[in-house]
């Protein structure tokens, strides 16, 4: 029978690796795919969740018994990929794709009937699009649609006010809609 | 045909969320069974919403190790930083170990050079000669007449058996310090405060050099 997050915690401070091994299980799959989503880049987020599992480990004997976990982890792995994602902007230079340019891109992208089908496809031009939103907006997004956390949950995981987040999430969704607006019109002609 | 656009709409993204008080859910539900226009673009909301619920992925076998690897990798180094704070099993510490002992080395053999050569104008040996001469007279002078007297003569002795094997160590130094007559010439005409200005420079200048190399070797 698995241990509730409270007793692994108290178990990791206390130096149980197996316990933390147990947290970093329970959690991998959360961390990675929101890292992966922001990031664009699967290589990339891999990297970003293992940084994201030892500063919860190092962090750990700070942390407070009475509050939730996975908040908490989901603010520490949204403060480690906006770093990442920074450094990787500052690498790359400013390489930013414009919301035309991302518009043109997709509807120019022949689908054919059996690729439009193909639901790797889909997922792979949404992600795209999700990371072709301004980075404030990206967060919000992915939080409420991928990992289906309510708007005060958000807040609380972005340090910032309710009113914020509601409106970092309808400007989203309306870009996003936007920029999906060409695929979403060749899938219903199919 | 007019354009204008249903006020419901406004709504469509609020009711999808779950957010619509029950009544104007209702009310929303009512409308948009008679409105095609709000029908229409909540469908096409319904789809953005459908298609942004990505799946969960995973990040692969081994994960959880790499994730145990790396911490233990970091403890590791913790532990060798308290055991061995001067990391001496970096090699780039290493080199700036070596590299300030290379400056003090030759602060050190400058400053040889310089007084056995005599560019320091033995100030410094002279007050000592000085000061130890006083001392020994005073030591001699406590001893009884006949013993300060042979104690006296074999001190002389020996301070001419020094001598002459300092001035051979000398020689034999200066044989071994000259890079050449131009440089012991240089040595010679050098005030010492040039020489303690010129020996501080470059003791600094390897110290920097070796902060130098620490940060490149952390970048």
């Amino acid at each position: 029978m698995s241990k509730p997050d409270a007793e692994l915690i108290v178990l990791s401070q206390q130096g149980d690796e197996t316990a933390f091994a147990q947290l970093v299980q329970r959690y991998q799959n959360k961390v990675y795919t929101l890292a992966v989503h922001l990031l664009g880049d699967r290589e990339e987020g891999r990297d970003a969740a293992q940084e994201v599992f030892i500063r919860v480990y190092n962090a750990l004997p700070r942390f407070r018994k009475e509050a939730d976990f996975l908040p908490w982890l989901y603010t520490i792995t949204a403060n480690i990929v906006r770093d990442r994602w920074r450094r990787q902007q500052r690498e790359k230079g400013t390489i930013r794709v414009s919301l035309d340019e991302m518009t043109v891109e997709l509807a120019d992208h022949r689908f054919t009937p059996e690729s439009v089908l193909v639901k790797k496809d889909v997922r792979l031009m949404v992600e795209k699009a999700v990371v072709s939103l301004p980075w404030d907006y990206r967060i919000p997004i992915l939080l409420r649609h991928t990992h289906e956390l309510s708007y005060e949950e958000i807040a609380d995981i972005m340090k910032i006010p309710l009113n914020t987040v509601k409106t970092r999430i309808r400007r989203g969704r309306l870009l996003l809609k936007d920029i999906l607006a060409p695929m979403l019109e060749q899938r219903r002609d199919c | 045909m007019t354009d204008k656009r249903c006020v419901y709409q406004e709504q469509i993204t609020t009711y999808l969320d779950g957010e619509l008080e029950r009544e104007t859910a209702a009310q929303f539900k009512e409308h948009i069974e008679s409105c095609p226009q709000c029908s229409q673009e909540l469908k096409k909301w319904e789809e953005v919403f459908n298609l942004l619920k990505l799946p969960e992925e995973e990040p692969g076998t081994g994960f959880t190790n790499s994730v145990l690897c790396a911490i233990h990798r970091q403890e590791g180094e913790t532990a060798d930083l308290k055991q061995n704070p001067l990391l001496l099993h970096d090699p780039w510490n290493i080199k700036n170990l070596t590299l300030m002992l290379s400056g003090i080395f030759l602060l050190a053999f400058s400053i040889t050079a310089c007084l056995v050569t005599g560019g320091g104008q033995l100030l410094l040996i002279h007050t000592i000669s000085r000061f130890a001469g006083i001392f020994v007279d005073t030591v001699f002078g406590l001893l009884p007449e006949p013993l300060a007297a042979w104690v006296y003569q074999v001190g002389n002795y020996l301070a001419l058996f020094a001598d002459a094997v300092l001035t051979g160590i000398q020689q034999k130094l200066l044989l071994l310090l000259s890079w050449g007559e131009t440089f012991l010439m240089l040595i010679r005409l050098l005030p010492p405060i040039a020489w303690v200005v010129m020996l501080v420079t470059g003791f600094i200048s390897c110290l920097i050099l070796g902060s130098l190399l620490e940060n490149k070797a952390a970048q």
